[in-house]
């Protein structure tokens, strides 16, 4: 249930109270739960009612507040609606707070849009959060892509990702793992890996923050370790794998415990079969498919790859095999250490809440492939920012040259050193714009409407069919060039 | 006046949750943040510092911890000129760990590369935290092993940067033309593959293909 928007100058230390309120009575048992109903709806004037808020906390419940939390924990403006601190290392407050003024009028808009489809589809907007979909259809998938209304995702995703028939075709199996972790099947191993990556699971995130407003263990924490713990049980192959302690959180943050829990075994199962393998196989086959990508929808970025490779800068764990053309699908280029992160934790930290968010709805109903839509609509849109620092590079390479003198066979030969050291440093500047660029992409439109729902650009004409495929090949590939290269 | 730049490519490796981002955080921020996220995969970071007037430029791959990454470690070392290797001075295991990490450095990176033995999160001792790895136990290791050896809190910042300038002052700072040269020489010597090469497999020593 929403608060309605006039509540929203409620006193600072109100919310809070009913927020630990909430908190603490979440439990097991509370089913369709979501930390939405903990917020007020945002309407995006958190500004302007401050200094009314601040005149109600007298100094004695301040003292209070400061208790509970740190002081920044007791001001519900620096937090999102799902906890999340707004604040971050690539995003200030004010940008956060003049994005927000705009994409909160974007997301209520489309929220009417969906109502008014729904009630066309005469499905009933049940208590604000739907239980059925209309069939699967391109007016729906437009409606997906411009984003689902996040009171209504962890009922949105459970539907489209067909996790029903997934939880009833394993009735009373999640009880069961539950039951068997009190009894100690899960491996010490797992058990440890599990326990320190807890709170290191969204510490900005004031449902996973350990001194908040609780004398024990925050709830979100037990779930989060049921469920991570259960899963090590249920798939012995995978265990535990970091990463799905954020897939785990963000799942936390919309739907219940047992659902999360069928969500995870259809993310790691489906979507990204092999992925969180103990060899990370299936994570490095997706590298070879998005390198493949690459070269086929970015060839700018291609080529740089390319030349990148041609001076030693792939990376490698694999001895040489004979040359072929495609030695970089089992050499994956230095650029998939950074990127592998983003298939693992399907964006999760590595790209602003909200956008991460959109990415959910559309992968839960598109599938894997959405995810390397993304991951090449990043690189598409960081290319103009790396191409430029590609092209200083070679402006100073041909200042140099021209400046450079003599022409005997030694200064040539520095000319070339010279040469191979502008392509590293290009190299390591693209390895920061990938890595950084992202992590400013606050507004899902950016990518969404500048890239992703745009017809004619060519990285969307990938299909689900065609990822699989590209899985399958590069599986085949690498397990080939292993063959080969293995000494006698 | 020697302008040019020296980079050193630097690889963090250890145990799971031994403060790995934590010293780099404070390195290139000077910041620190209680619970950090676990890394996925690898973060790579630079940062320019200036050593006895030479400017330093050090280009950072930040690991993750986890057992079953460790496969793609040798993808960070393998052309590293410097490694940091981590312990928790309370988690004896992650000393263990850290054992293991100076052995597969020796054995699979490139011969001259510079290893510091860090042993993080002394702060916890003042803490009431317990030690569980004695600093004589350290020491000891990195003289064996020839090692650079540290004592750090990334959360107070204590010795963080001593460890950055140690590895710094131990490569040679050098003049541009020496730089090229030491380029060269770096490249014969490593253990990349060269595609366009008629034969690459003597030049190749990282014969692992796990």
């Amino acid at each position: 249930m929403i608060m309605s928007s006039n509540m929203s100058a409620r006193a600072t230390l109100v919310t809070n109270e009913r927020v630990i309120n909430a908190a603490s009575s979440f439990n097991e048992d509370d089913a369709n739960y979501s930390v939405l109903d903990l917020y007020d709806d945002d309407d995006g004037d958190d500004n302007s009612s401050l200094p009314e808020q601040k005149e109600i906390l007298t100094t004695r419940e301040l003292e209070k507040a400061k208790a509970f939390t740190s002081l920044i924990m007791a001001d519900p403006a620096n937090f999102d609606r799902y906890g999340f601190s707004k604040k971050g290392y690539f995003v200030s407050q004010e940008e956060y707070d003049k994005w927000w003024g705009e994409y909160s009028r974007y997301s209520e808009r489309r929220k009417k849009k969906w109502e008014n489809l729904l009630f066309k589809n005469r499905i009933e907007v049940h208590n604000d959060n739907p239980l059925a979909y209309p069939a699967r259809n391109e007016e729906l998938t437009k409606f997906v892509r411009k984003g689902i209304p996040a009171e209504w995702r962890g009922n949105a995703w459970w539907h489209f990702a067909g996790g029903q028939q997934q939880l009833d075709a394993n009735i009373g199996v999640y009880d069961r793992l539950k039951s068997d972790c009190r009894k100690g099947a899960v491996s010490g191993k797992d058990m440890e890996a599990i326990e320190r990556d807890l709170y290191r699971t969204f510490p900005d995130n004031i449902h996973f923050h350990k001194e908040s407003f609780q004398s024990g263990e925050p709830a979100m924490i037990q779930s989060l370790r049921r469920v991570l713990m259960a899963f090590s049980v249920y798939d012995r192959a995978i265990g535990y794998c970091q990463s799905m302690n954020f897939l785990v959180g963000l799942l936390l943050l919309f739907m219940e415990e047992e659902k999360t829990f069928w969500m995870l075994v259809i993310i790691t199962g489906k979507y990204l079969p092999g992925v969180y393998k103990s060899d990370l196989e299936g994570a490095n086959i997706d590298q070879g498919v998005l390198v493949l990508c690459i070269k086929e929808y970015l060839p700018e970025i291609w080529s740089h790859i390319e030349s990148s490779y041609m001076n030693g800068n792939g990376s490698t764990n694999q001895v040489s095999g004979p040359r072929s053309g495609e030695q970089y699908l089992s050499r994956l280029p230095t650029l998939t250490l950074c990127t592998a992160s983003w298939f693992m934790s399907c964006f999760v930290g590595v790209v602003p809440i909200e956008t991460t968010l959109r990415i959910w709805d559309c992968l839960f109903y598109e599938e894997s492939h959405f995810l390397f839509k993304v991951a090449l609509g990043i690189l598409k849109l960081s290319e103009s920012e790396f191409l430029e620092s590609k092209s200083q590079k070679l402006f100073r390479q041909y200042s140099s040259y021209t400046f450079g003198g003599n022409s005997d066979p030694v200064s040539t030969f520095k000319k070339l050193k010279n040469k191979i050291k502008t392509q590293e440093e290009a190299d390591m500047e693209i390895l920061q714009v990938i890595q950084n660029f992202p992590k400013r992409l606050l507004n899902p439109n950016d990518i969404f409407e500048k890239v992703l729902m745009k017809k004619k650009v060519a990285l969307n004409s990938i299909t689900q069919e065609k990822i699989d495929q590209g899985r399958e090949y590069v599986a085949m590939t690498r397990s080939r060039q292993r063959a080969t290269s293995r000494p006698k | 006046m020697n302008t040019s730049v020296t980079s050193i490519k630097l690889v963090l490796l250890g145990e799971a949750a031994v403060g790995k981002s934590s010293i780099v955080l404070r390195f290139v921020s000077n910041d620190f943040a209680e619970n950090k996220e676990p890394t996925i995969g690898a973060a790579f970071l630079t940062q320019r510092v200036t050593i006895n007037e030479h400017t330093v430029k050090f280009e950072i791959w930040d690991t993750a911890g986890q057992e079953r990454f460790a496969s793609l470690a040798p993808m960070y070392y393998r052309n590293a000129q410097a490694a940091l290797v981590v312990y928790d001075v309370t988690k004896p295991q992650s000393f263990i760990k850290a054992r293991h990490w100076v052995k597969e450095l020796h054995e699979q990176a490139s011969k001259d590369i510079i290893i510091a033995l860090v042993g993080n999160k002394i702060d916890m001792l003042q803490e009431g935290g317990e030690r569980k790895v004695a600093r004589e136990e350290g020491e000891k290791l990195a003289e064996e092993k020839g090692l650079l050896f540290f004592e750090t809190s990334a959360k107070t910042g204590e010795n963080v940067n001593d460890v950055f300038l140690g590895i710094g002052e131990k490569v040679p700072l050098k003049k541009e033309e020496e730089q090229n040269n030491a380029n060269n020489e770096r490249e014969s010597n490593s253990k990349r593959v060269d595609l366009n090469a008629a034969n690459n497999g003597s030049s190749t020593n990282n014969a692992c293909s796990c």
